[in-house]
């Protein structure tokens, strides 16, 4: 039998749960080894400098290594959405960031983001004479404006939905409506 | 805030729509799915929808403008197109065969 340091590093990972584990013990190591080396400093100091400042580089290398490191396919979660149409629930899980949950919010609402509108309605739509024209400026403002209230729209949603620990029974009735999202409207240059 | 941790239960969500108001479209592919339009205008614009998760109040429609449905709403249109096979676009269209039956997948 031989002896594989990967193999042992790779064994005490799966036992620790990670390598952000093996990390942080690893620096709690190097830190009291750095401690030991530089208590007795003045018994011999060319072996304490060299043996702290190996310490120093090795603790700075593993930082960086965990704040750094690409994560790998076994630390991210499994990310999975199930719809149970007769129920009307959806279940979302291992969703780790507001932008991944604004993502799954959008394909569930079918939302995607509108182009540029050409002009401002100061009145009726049905009247052509009432239409404003629109820069290439306006019209991105107006579309930043939008997405920001679709993002807005979609994070009360979750937040209200989840407020009471993910677990809510709907009205008598039938479906709640969500509360009324904020409009966007043409009104950014009067 | 993240959905991580315990499964996190959503209710439906087919009367979310973020409304948008006072504004003209032109010569764009509109997907209407998850806004409430009010009082705009659609000029040469392609009207897509996937779902039919959309409101349109007093919208004005102007020039070459055309609907386009894709996935829940193509089945539901195609359905609808047996109410008058002729005047419907061959795509939203359902199969009748010679012998009177229907196909619509």
């Amino acid at each position: 039998m031989s002896f594989e340091p990967g193999k042992l590093l790779q064994n005490v990972e799966l036992k620790l749960k990670g390598r952000t584990a093996v990390l942080g013990i690893g620096e709690g190591v190097m830190v009291v080894a750095l401690w030991v080396v530089l208590k007795d400093y003045a018994l011999h100091p060319l072996f304490s400098t060299v043996s702290s400042l190996s310490l120093l580089a090795g603790i700075v290398g593993f930082l960086a290594l965990g704040l750094l490191g690409k994560t790998r396919p076994e630390e991210v979660p499994d990310k999975s959405f199930l719809h149970v149409d007769q129920m009307g629930i959806y279940v979302a899980q291992g969703i780790g960031s507001h932008k991944d949950l604004l993502h799954l919010m959008k394909q569930i609402t079918g939302m995607k983001t509108l182009p540029p509108p050409s002009h401002l309605v100061r009145g009726s739509a049905t009247n052509p004479a009432d239409y404003v024209p629109l820069n290439s400026s306006q019209a991105s403002e107006i579309v930043h404006q939008i997405e920001s209230g679709v993002a807005k729209l979609l994070t009360d949603f979750v937040k209200q939905t989840t407020a009471e620990g993910g677990e809510r029974q709907l009205p008598e009735g039938g479906q709640e409506k969500p509360s009324e999202p904020p409009p966007i409207k043409g009104k950014l240059f009067d | 805030m993240s959905l991580t941790g315990p499964l996190s239960r959503l209710t439906p969500i087919a009367g979310l729509l973020q409304l948008v108001e006072n504004l003209v479209f032109k010569g764009q592919v509109i997907n209407l799915d998850g806004y409430q339009f009010k009082n705009c205008a659609f000029v040469d614009c392609t009207l897509r929808t996937s779902i039919g998760n959309f409101k349109l109040q007093e919208c004005y429609f102007q020039g070459a403008w055309w609907a386009d449905f894709a996935g829940r709403a193509l089945t539901v249109t195609r359905l609808a197109s047996i109410l008058d096979l002729e005047a419907s676009d061959a795509k939203y269209r359902a199969v009748v065969h010679p012998n009177g039956g229907v196909t619509i997948l």
